[in-house]
C-alpha cells in the first residue's frame, strides 16, 4: 500500500508500524509523517513518528543532520506574496538537513580555516574579503555576545597603531556585552553570518564523498523541512503568530543573533527554520517559477540573477519569517551577502537520490 | 553599492520585490554591520513609520516615547497619538536647551535604503509654536510622559539660539556638528525662561494613519 494514497491517520499509523516492523524504515517514516500531518494532535502517532525520525538522524563531520521523510507536500501560500503562488504539490525523496544553521566554528573546522576569531584560510594568501566578513562574525557569531556595538571595532587581532604605539581596538571602541564575561570565547552555537552563496556551496562540495552528498537545499527541500510535517500552516509550529519564545525575529534594535538551539525545534527536529538568519538555497530566484515548477524534486530555474534565501532573520517582521516567504540576493560579487542576517545550512542526500 | 540600488528599485521577476513589505538596508555607518556590510530588515509599512531620532541638548538628557525609553534611535512608531518626553539635567537657562528632529527623511539619510516609499511620511522638529512645553517642577508621577496629559499649565518653550561657548575652541566641537545637522532638518533651538538646573519637557504629536484616517 502506498502511504501517499491513504487518507485516514489511524490506518496510516497501522501501515507505518507494519512497514517499520518489516524493516522498511523510509516508507514507514513517510507513513508516520503523513499520519501526523493529517492529525497532529494524535499523541500515539506523534510519539511513534518522533522515535523513528530521531533514529534516522545522522551525525557526520560533527554536524547533526535531521531526517526529512520522502513524500508530497503543498508548497507555497495563497495568502502570502504573489511569488508564493500558486500552491502546488511537490514530491521529494527522503533527505537530511543540518539540525541548525552552520556555525562559524564548524565552517572553519571543516573548511581548513584558522579557528574563530581569526577565521582566515590556512595556507592561503591573506584574504581581505575574509577579514571584512570576520569583522561582522566576530560581533554576531560569538556564543555569549548579546549585542554588536560598533562597525569596525572588532577585527581580530585587535591591534591598532597610533604612530609606533600599539593600541587595543577594544580600548577605543569598547567590547560587545556578553551574557557571562567569565565564559570562554566560543563560536559554535550561533549561526555563521555574512556568508556568500559560493562559500556555502563550496562547503557542501568539499564534504561530499561517495557515501553522502552535501549541498545547499533546494527551495523545495528547504520549505518541506521548514514545515516540519504540518500541512498548509504559516509557520513551522502552526498558524499562531511568532513570539519571542518561538522565534528569533523582530529584534532589529538589539543587533544580535540568538544561539540556534535556544528556541524549540520544529516537527522534524530542525532549529531556527523561522527567523534567526536567512538561509541560502541552491535555487535561482524567479517570482513566477511556481506557475510551472515540476512536481517531482524541483531544482529551480535553470538560470537566473539571484539565489533564493529563506526563513527570515532576527531583524525581520513576523510576516516575513513564514515557511513560504521568498527572498533573493545576488551572487558572484563581493559584498552583497555581507550582512549579519545571512547564513546557511546544508542538505544531505544519499548518492542514489542525488539529482 | 550600485547593484544593491539597482536591486532595490527593480521590478524584475528575477530579483525579489514585494508589494506588501519594505526591505531596508541599514549601512555600516549607522548600525553594527562590519566594514562595508549592511543589516537587512523587512518591515511592514502598515505597522508604523521609522522614526529616526536626532537631538542636542547642552545638559544630560533622558528621552521617553509614550512612556518608554526607545530601544534605539530608530524605533518604528505606530500611527496615532504620541507623547515625547525629555528630562534634562545640568541646564543653564541662559543657553539653548533643546534641538530635536525625528521621522522618516529618506532624502537626508543616505545610510538607509528602502525598496519602496513609506505609506506615510512624517517628521517632527522642534519649533517655536507653543506646543513644546516645559516645567522646572518635577512631575509627581510618570503620567506626564504619556499622551493625554494636561500640560496646559506648563509654559511653552521659546526660541533660543544661544549656546555655551565650547570648552576648548581648538578642539573639534561635536555639538556644532549636531546643531548643523539638526538645523538642516529644520529644527530650531528652544530654550526656557526662569531658574532651575533640571527641566522636564514634553511634546504631543500625531502620526496620521495611511489614507488620512486617524489610527
Amino acid at each position: 500500500m502506498d502511504p501517499e494514497t491513504v487518507g485516514d491517520p489511524r490506518e496510516l499509523l497501522a501501515l507505518a508500524r507494519e512497514l517499520e516492523a518489516a524493516g522498511d524504515r523510509h516508507r514507514a517514516a513517510t507513513a508516520y509523517d503523513r499520519a501526523h500531518g493529517l492529525d497532529p494532535a494524535d499523541p500515539e502517532i506523534a510519539e511513534a513518528r518522533a522515535a523513528l525520525l530521531d533514529s534516522l538522524a545522522v551525525v557526520e563531520h560533527g554536524i547533526t543532520f535531521r531526517y526529512v521523510p520522502g513524500g508530497t507536500f503543498l508548497m507555497g501560500s495563497e495568502t502570502g506574496e504573489p511569488d508564493e503562488r500558486p500552491v502546488h504539490p511537490v514530491r521529494l525523496p527522503h533527505y537530511w538537513l543540518s539540525e541548525a544553521p552552520i556555525s562559524w566554528a564548524a565552517y572553519c573546522a571543516l573548511m581548513d580555516c584558522e579557528p574563530p576569531p581569526d577565521g582566515s584560510p590556512r595556507g592561503g594568501d591573506d584574504d581581505f574579503g575574509f577579514f571584512l566578513e570576520n569583522k561582522i562574525r566576530l560581533q554576531y557569531c560569538e556564543d555569549a555576545t548579546t549585542r554588536a556595538v560598533d562597525w569596525h571595532a572588532h577585527a581580530a587581532p585587535h591591534k591598532w597603531y597610533s604612530g609606533d604605539r600599539e593600541i587595543d581596538s577594544r580600548d577605543i571602541f569598547g567590547t560587545p556585552p556578553r551574557e557571562d564575561p567569565e565564559r570562554p570565547w566560543r563560536y559554535d552555537t550561533k549561526p555563521m553570518v555574512s556568508v556568500s552563496w559560493e562559500q556555502a556551496a563550496e562547503m557542501g562540495r568539499r564534504l561530499t564523498t561517495g557515501r553522502a552528498v552535501y549541498r545547499l537545499p533546494t527551495e523545495a527541500e528547504w520549505e518541506r523541512a521548514a514545515r516540519g510535517g504540518l500541512i498548509g500552516r504559516r509557520y513551522p509550529w502552526g498558524d499562531e503568530p511568532p513570539t519571542p519564545e518561538r522565534c528569533d525575529f523582530d529584534r532589529f534594535d538589539e543587533f544580535s543573533v540568538l544561539p540556534s538551539r535556544r528556541l524549540p525545534p520544529n516537527g522534524y527536529g530542525l532549529y531556527a527554520m523561522s527567523g534567526s538568519v536567512w538561509e541560502w538555497t541552491a535555487d535561482w530566484y524567479d517570482a513566477r517559477y511556481y506557475a510551472h515548477s515540476p512536481e517531482a524534486d524541483p531544482t529551480g530555474p535553470a538560470e537566473g540573477q539571484e539565489k533564493v534565501l529563506r526563513g527570515g532573520s532576527w531583524a525581520d517582521c513576523a510576516d516575513v519569517v513564514t515557511v513560504s516567504f521568498r527572498m533573493s540576493c545576488a551572487v558572484g560579487d563581493h559584498g552583497n551577502y555581507m550582512s549579519p542576517t545571512i547564513g546557511f545550512r546544508l542538505c544531505r542526500r544519499e548518492p542514489r537520490t542525488r539529482r | 553599492m550600485q547593484d544593491r540600488e539597482l536591486k532595490l528599485n527593480s521590478l524584475s521577476r528575477y530579483a525579489k520585490s514585494s508589494p506588501l513589505f519594505i526591505l531596508e538596508e541599514h549601512g555600516h555607518c549607522e548600525v553594527p554591520a562590519g566594514c562595508g556590510g549592511v543589516v537587512l530588515r523587512w518591515r511592514d509599512p502598515r505597522a508604523g513609520v521609522p522614526f529616526t531620532l536626532w537631538s542636542h541638548t547642552p545638559g544630560q538628557a533622558r528621552l521617553w516615547l509614550d512612556g518608554a525609553e526607545p530601544p534605539s534611535s530608530r524605533p518604528v512608531v505606530g500611527f496615532g497619538e504620541h507623547a515625547l518626553a525629555l528630562a534634562v539635567e545640568g541646564v543653564d537657562p541662559a543657553f539653548m536647551v533643546l534641538m530635536f528632529a525625528a521621522g522618516d527623511r529618506p532624502d537626508q539619510d543616505r545610510h538607509v535604503k528602502r525598496s519602496a516609499p513609506e505609506l506615510v511620511r512624517h517628521t517632527l522638529t522642534t519649533a517655536d509654536d507653543g506646543t513644546w512645553r516645559y516645567t522646572f517642577d518635577e512631575p509627581r508621577d510618570d503620567s506626564w510622559k504619556l499622551p493625554g496629559f494636561d500640560d496646559s499649565g506648563w509654559p511653552p518653550m521659546v526660541r533660543n539660539e544661544e549656546r555655551p561657548p565650547p570648552e576648548d575652541p581648538e578642539k573639534w566641537d561635536p555639538a556644532a556638528y549636531r546643531i548643523t545637522k539638526l538645523t538642516g532638518f529644520g529644527a530650531v533651538g528652544l530654550g526656557v525662561e526662569g531658574r532651575g538646573d533640571r527641566v522636564w519637557i514634553r511634546k504631543e504629536f500625531t502620526i496620521p494613519a495611511p489614507g488620512g484616517q486617524e489610527a
